[in-house]
């Protein structure tokens, strides 16, 4: 099966998620902060009338928390109900989104990839930084590799951050 | 049979729909008694009738037997040949639960059993004088071979009546499949239109027809209907919308004498035709147009009421229609057209002309039910509301954008007014979706009320008042079952059996009153029961029992909080449980979940007269008026509902107003003591450490702030930048003020800076302040909280307790959406939602209760368990003192308290005469001995010349007459203090402390005297020397602070053992488990005074005979006689203490 993989950069890292997952990409915009709240969660915005959960990608995989949060962009996934028939039609493998909308920081979007399943490779051993629990699988391009996330894993990393933070 | 699968959930639907509103009828009905509402009956007999008309459709046998007899004891009640006794209501009721049960459950409503209701019901109705006769009515065999001869069971008496109305009977037979589903029309649309026409009588579904041709493909379930209508035949047909072959005409001549009835109100019956030949024409448009407006109309009342009026108008036009069908015999175009606006408006009216004004009523309820029939999904209704809120905060921009141009751009300004205004509106109107009646709720405690009564035996009525005030959804959803389970509580516990209530003089039956209504925007719901109250003495003893509180939490509280631990968990006032109430559910549930909808609940109640339970709710959920508060430049929102007032502490009443009680900050609030709890602290903004928070934030050193840190602090405060005070005050309190400062970590260059400043003094705190806060954030309205401005203070309330929420600024109030945390901030306690502000950004709206526990985590951690325990004691502390401030002509102040005072002179300098080192003043007859404050306290001497006047302060009751001598009185104040008794110290002085803003002595008088006259008091201190021997324990109640510590010093400093108590009670309970040798009472004190102790005491086979002594500041004389006829050894004054000491000891030995 094909499909299409956005891709963004985070520091030198490539990232990617599935694009059916991604509702937009937004300009940062002025967030309130959350206080008192860990480091992943950056704030919330308004989206429209909606609220948005600025969540710092940086934190979630291990790395320094954004600091130019306003040359920043944010990555707005879907919401549950969203990509709902993405899964039930199975073009999406079984992703939790929750209700809530959110999006994540990151500094540069990049290419969409058009790929095969076949060309998603389990991800090598030594990841450096990130988590091994929060990647999908790695997809090779040329000489870079696009880590692909596993968007429930960073959300539930998030959730959980949530609760020791109180 | 697909085409049931298609119609069945349009049936149930319905079918559900008019039981709703049947139960509430039936109940009315026997409120009515004898007088028999003849609108209620048509109105639930329409119900019924449809719900066995459908029935028939789908051969749903029982539900059409079942109906059917609950139709035949209502047309009886209708003529009076029954009455609604309470068996024939129960019995009503009863199956109409059936109904209900086999309408839930449709398909296996066949396999139920239902004989017992039909039985029921039957008796009741064999048992009135006019039994029916059921009479099979023959079709008329006609020539057309499709038609069957069908059987229908009608009632002879049915018949008659029919006749007598001049109707004629047909026999209907239609087709589901070709008839209804092809044409797009449920059962119901055929029955309503069927109804319209005229009346229609019994149905029969032709199940014959179908088994004989089971194997025929198109074949189509035919179902008959017997249908009475004044119209004549050729018209039927047309008007039902059916092929003429399906009408057959019965001939009633073998049931009439009465013919000619018909023929005698033959005008009317043209009358009538014309009209209802307007909704012929409707009707047989396409049937979506009919449904299409029908599924439309809203506001049932007022539709009801216009279309009264509009009866004459549609009376003319339908007489047009009805000309234009029949020269056309089949529609034409435009026509239906026309119709297609007034379709509903038509369709209603030709049956009331044809049935008359009693259909009004019946017709507006069943409009109810059609608008219910609007289902929009909570979701989608919620994206409206978002996106309202967008367009408003759309207009609003664009207001502000286009502003400017508007001057020169001619027509701009109206049209900015008027997307205004829509906006406004249209927000409005789509929040106004999601309100609903009460009704929705209370309609069903009427038949609560009854059936649990009954089983109980008891008589009560249940009075409903506001059906018709509306709450949001959600809350509505959300009372339903804490209202529920107060009125089964009404019930069950609170109205009496009949002959009980009988005896008290009270009516047979009890009255339950539900009331709904708006308040300051809110909605009071008040339920109030003329029952026997609660009574908090047994609440009280059962809480006990249960342990959900000790006897100590006990004693100190008053009735009404004894009331209330009903809502305790773990508490039910239940003696039985009930199968209705006791369900292990408890008050706590109802508090729970009503303060979860942000609503409260108060009750009042008098034992024998009865209780009143108020819940207090917001309108609605989604929107609420918030206060825009700002904390570390940031906004956040707390709801107005948790705001109690706004307290603004101006900086120089800092010091009197903010207190610390076991290092916890509290705002004297009137008569209460208020915990204080800094937002800023609570929220994590700013990092701090106790008392550091509000003095050091940005580094800097304020009085104002540093007297809301810690104790010893908040005393150094005053001299350090105040008076800049004598070194040797200054010292002291400076290096513990270094100790919050070093602590707050993060500002490390602050701290150094600090250090600076405390080290160097107090006039340069504020210069030195400019350069710290530059370390800091910039924040502005910071600053300003620290140093000159006010401290801004919301009163909060949560459940029954309130604190006080020290916040940097309020910027205004504001209308809210509120919206859902999302699921990531969920575990964050302090906040309860999000909002989007007026300018587009998103705000946290604050939770009371969760900021409430975090700052108990995080600063009063240690108090807790204090603060929780004796939070009673707290307010004891409170307790009020009054001093009397004056000066001695120095920078000094001293304050001594006033209920020792006997008098206050002023006399000239020149009358004091001296006699060696001693001045004597010749008072009354006597000589009275002065003594001046600077010979034997630490302070300055007073420049005084014999020209001035002097003031003299005589204290109450000492053995030789002596008077102090001062300036001035300044003042008298109310305060409770912190005495300090380490940094200012000397013999005769009780200690320091802040009074009015400033460093205050306090003098001890008697020690003084002590001083001053050494030969007076020698005799009193050899007496005491002989007591010490054996180390007596004395028992101290005594409720004033400052008195308790005083008179403990004295005791301890003779060698007594002293145990103290706040007051009598707490000195009861020690003397339970403790001996002690001798009780030194104070007879003004809370709970439990001096008098009722000592009767306490004197009654205590153990105590009787204990030496016990009342010190008081209350007068001596007859007092004091009554004093010790009540039982005390001994009456002293207080702050005495040689005589204290002397009577003591006399006591003891």
């Amino acid at each position: 099966m094909t499909r299409q993989i956005a891709t963004f950069l985070l520091g030198s890292t490539i990232l990617g998620v599935d694009i059916l997952l991604v509702k937009e990409i937004y300009r940062y915009k002025a967030i309130s902060p959350i206080p008192d709240a860990p480091e992943h969660l950056r704030g919330l915005m308004n989206l429209r009338g909606r609220v948005v959960t600025v969540i710092d990608l940086s934190v979630c995989l291990n790395r320094p928390a954004a600091a130019n949060i306003d040359d920043c962009r944010l990555l707005i996934l879907k919401t549950q109900e969203e990509i709902r028939n993405y899964i039930n039609k199975e073009i999406l493998e079984d992703t939790s989104l929750g209700e809530d909308i959110v999006g994540f920081l990151i500094d540069q979007m990049d290419d969409v990839l058009t790929i095969e399943n076949e060309a998603i490779l389990p991800p090598p051993p030594n990841l450096v930084d990130i988590d091994e629990a929060l990647v999908r699988g790695v997809i090779k391009q040329g000489e870079h590799l696009v880590i692909l996330l596993d968007v429930t894993a960073v959300l539930g990393l998030v959730m959980n951050a949530a609760t020791e933070g109180v | 049979m697909s085409e049931y699968d298609e119609l069945l959930p349009a049936f149930i639907e319905e079918s559900q729909q008019h039981l709703q509103s049947i139960e509430p009828d039936i109940l009315a009905l026997e409120q009515g008694g004898a007088t028999i509402d003849r609108d209620v009956v048509n109105r639930i007999f329409r119900g019924v009738h449809s719900i066995k008309g459908a029935s028939g459709f789908f051969g749903l046998q029982n539900i059409g037997a079942l109906s059917h007899v609950i139709e035949n004891s209502l047309s009886l009640l209708r003529d009076g040949k029954i009455t609604p006794s309470s068996e024939l209501i129960d019995a009503l009721l009863r199956s109409v639960d059936t109904l209900k049960a086999m309408i839930d459950d449709v398909g296996g409503s066949e396999q139920m059993d239902i004989r017992q209701e039909l039985d029921l019901l039957q008796k009741l109705l064999d048992n009135t004088s006019n039994p029916q006769r059921t009479v099979t009515v023959a079709e008329k065999k006609t020539d057309r071979k499709d038609t069957e001869i069908s059987k229908f069971n009608v009632s002879e008496n049915d018949i008659k009546q029919l006749l007598s109305k001049g109707l004629h009977l047909y026999a209907v037979k239609i087709f589901l499949d070709k008839d209804l589903r092809q044409k797009n029309k449920s059962p119901y649309d055929f029955i309503y239109n069927m109804e319209s026409l005229g009346q229609y009588v019994d149905s029969f579904l032709d199940i014959q027809s179908v088994s004989g041709l089971s194997d025929c493909l198109d074949n189509d379930l035919a179902f008959d209907f017997l249908f009475a209508t004044k119209l004549e035949p050729d018209l039927v047909p047309e008007g039902l919308g059916l092929p003429d072959d399906r009408v057959v005409i019965l001939d009633l001549n073998g049931f009439s004498k009465e013919k000619s009835v018909i023929s005698g109100s033959s005008s009317v019956v043209s009358g009538s035709l014309s009209v209802v030949s307007g909704p012929l024409s409707v009707v047989s448009g396409p049937s979506s147009v009919v449904s299409g407006p029908l599924s439309v109309v809203s506001g049932p009342s007022s539709v009801a009421r216009e279309n009264g009026q509009r009866t004459t108008d549609n009376g003319q036009r339908t007489t047009d229609n009805g000309q234009r069908t029949t020269d056309n015999g089949q529609r034409t175009t435009d026509n239906g057209q026309r119709t297609t606006d007034n379709g509903q408006r038509t369709t209603d009216n030709g049956q009331r002309t044809t049935d008359n004004g009693q259909q009004i009523t019946d017709k507006s309820v069943r409009q109810v039910q059609t608008e219910e029939k609007i289902r929009v999904g909570v979701n989608f209704l919620n994206d409206l509301v978002n996106l309202a809120g967008e367009l408003v905060l759309g207009r609003n921009q664009l207001m502000q954008t286009a502003l400017p141009l508007v001057k020169n751009t001619p027509g701009l300004n109206p049209v900015l007014q008027h997307i205004s205004r829509v906006t406004s509106e249209m927000q409005e109107k789509i929040m106004q979706m999601r309100m609903q009646p009460i009704s929705l709720i209370f309609g069903k405690f009427h038949r609560i009320v009854r059936t649990l009564a009954r089983s109980h035996d008891k008589e009560v009525r249940l009075i409903t008042y506001g059906e018709d005030v509306e709450l949001d959804k959600s809350i509505i959803e959300g009372i339903s079952d804490p209202l529920t389970h107060l009125i089964r509580n009404s019930v069950d516990h609170g109205i009496e059996h009949p002959d009980e209530r009988e005896k008290l003089g009270k009516p047979r039956h009890g009255t339950i009153e539900l009331k709904a209504y708006h308040q300051g925007g809110q909605v009071h719901l008040v339920v109030t029961d003329d029952g026997k109250g609660v009574d908090g003495k047994s609440v009280a003893r059962k809480a006990l029992e249960k342990g959900v509180i000790r006897q100590d939490q006990l004693n100190a509280m008053s009735e009404k909080d004894r009331v209330r631990l009903i809502f305790r968990p773990g508490f039910s006032t239940a003696e039985q449980i009930t199968d209705l109430s006791g369900r292990g559910v408890g008050m706590d549930v109802v508090i729970t979940n009503i303060e979860h909808l942000g609503g409260t609940v108060d009750i009042e109640t008098k034992i024998n007269k009865g209780s009143k339970m108020t819940l207090v709710l917001p309108l609605t959920l989604a929107i609420v008026s918030g206060l825009l508060i700002k904390a570390e430049n940031q906004f956040f929102i707390l709801p107005e509902n948790d705001i109690d007032e706004l307290v603004r502490v101006k900086p120089d009443e800092i010091k009197n107003r903010i207190n610390t009680v076991q290092d916890a900050h509290v705002l004297r609030l009137r008569d209460t003591l208020l915990p204080l709890v800094d937002l800023n602290e609570a929220l994590g903004l700013s990092e701090s450490v106790v008392g550091g928070q509000l003095s050091v934030v940005d580094g800097q050193l304020s009085v104002g702030q540093l007297s809301v840190a810690g104790g010893p602090l908040s005393v150094a405060g005053g001299p350090l930048s105040v008076a800049g005070g004598p070194l040797s005050v200054a010292g002291g309190p400076l290096s513990v003020a270094g100790g919050p400062l070093s602590v707050a970590g993060d500002h490390g260059q602050q701290t150094t800076d600090n250090g600076q400043q405390t080290t160097d003094n107090g006039q340069q705190t504020t210069d030195n302040g400019q350069p710290t806060t530059d370390n800091g954030p910039p924040t502005t309205d910071h600053r300003q909280r620290t140093t000159d401005k006010p401290l801004r203070i919301l009163v909060v309330k949560h459940g029954t307790s309130r604190f006080g929420l020290i916040v940097d600024s309020i910027e205004s109030t504001e209308e809210i959406v509120v919206k859902p945390l999302p699921r990531y901030l969920k575990k964050m306690k302090s906040f309860s939602g999000v909002s989007i502000l007026g300018n587009g950004k998103v705000s946290l709206i604050l939770d009371v209760a969760g900021i409430l526990k975090k700052a108990a985590i995080r600063h009063l951690e240690e108090t807790k368990e204090e603060m929780k325990t004796d939070s009673d004691e707290i307010t004891v502390e409170a307790e009020v003192q009054t001093f009397l401030l004056f000066d001695n002509n120095t920078p000094e102040r001293f304050a001594v308290p006033l209920e020792l005072i006997s008098r206050i002179e002023r006399v000239p300098a020149s009358k004091i005469e001296y006699v060696k080192d001693n001045q004597f003043l010749q008072y009354h007859d006597k000589k009275l001995r002065l003594i001046f404050l600077e010979d034997y306290l630490p302070v300055r001497k007073p420049e005084r010349s014999s020209e001035d006047t002097v003031g003299l302060i005589v204290p109450k009751q000492t053995k030789h007459p002596l008077g102090i001598v001062m300036s001035r009185v300044i003042n008298t104040l109310n305060a409770v203090i912190e005495l300090d008794t380490t940094t200012i110290m000397a013999p005769g002085l009780f200690g320091s402390a802040v009074l009015d803003g400033k460093i205050t002595l306090l003098p001890d008088m008697y020690r003084l005297f002590e001083l001053a006259a050494p030969e007076w008091y020698t005799t009193e201190k050899a007496k005491k020397g002989t007591c010490s021997l054996e180390r007596c324990r004395i028992l101290l109640a005594e409720d004033t602070p400052f008195f308790r510590m005083v008179e403990r010093d004295y005791l301890t400093s003779a060698g007594y053992d002293v145990i103290v108590a706040e007051d009598g009670r707490k000195a009861m309970r020690i003397l339970e488990e403790e001996i002690v040798d001798a009780v030194i009472l104070d007879i003004v004190m809370p709970r439990m005074d001096g008098w009722e102790t000592i009767r306490a005491i004197r009654s205590d086979e153990r105590l009787k005979d204990l030496p016990v002594m009342a010190v008081t500041s209350l007068g001596e004389g007859k007092l004091a006689e009554e004093g010790l006829r009540a039982g005390f050894t001994e009456w002293e004054l207080k702050l005495n203490k040689t005589r204290l000491l002397e009577k003591l000891a006399d006591m003891l030995s």
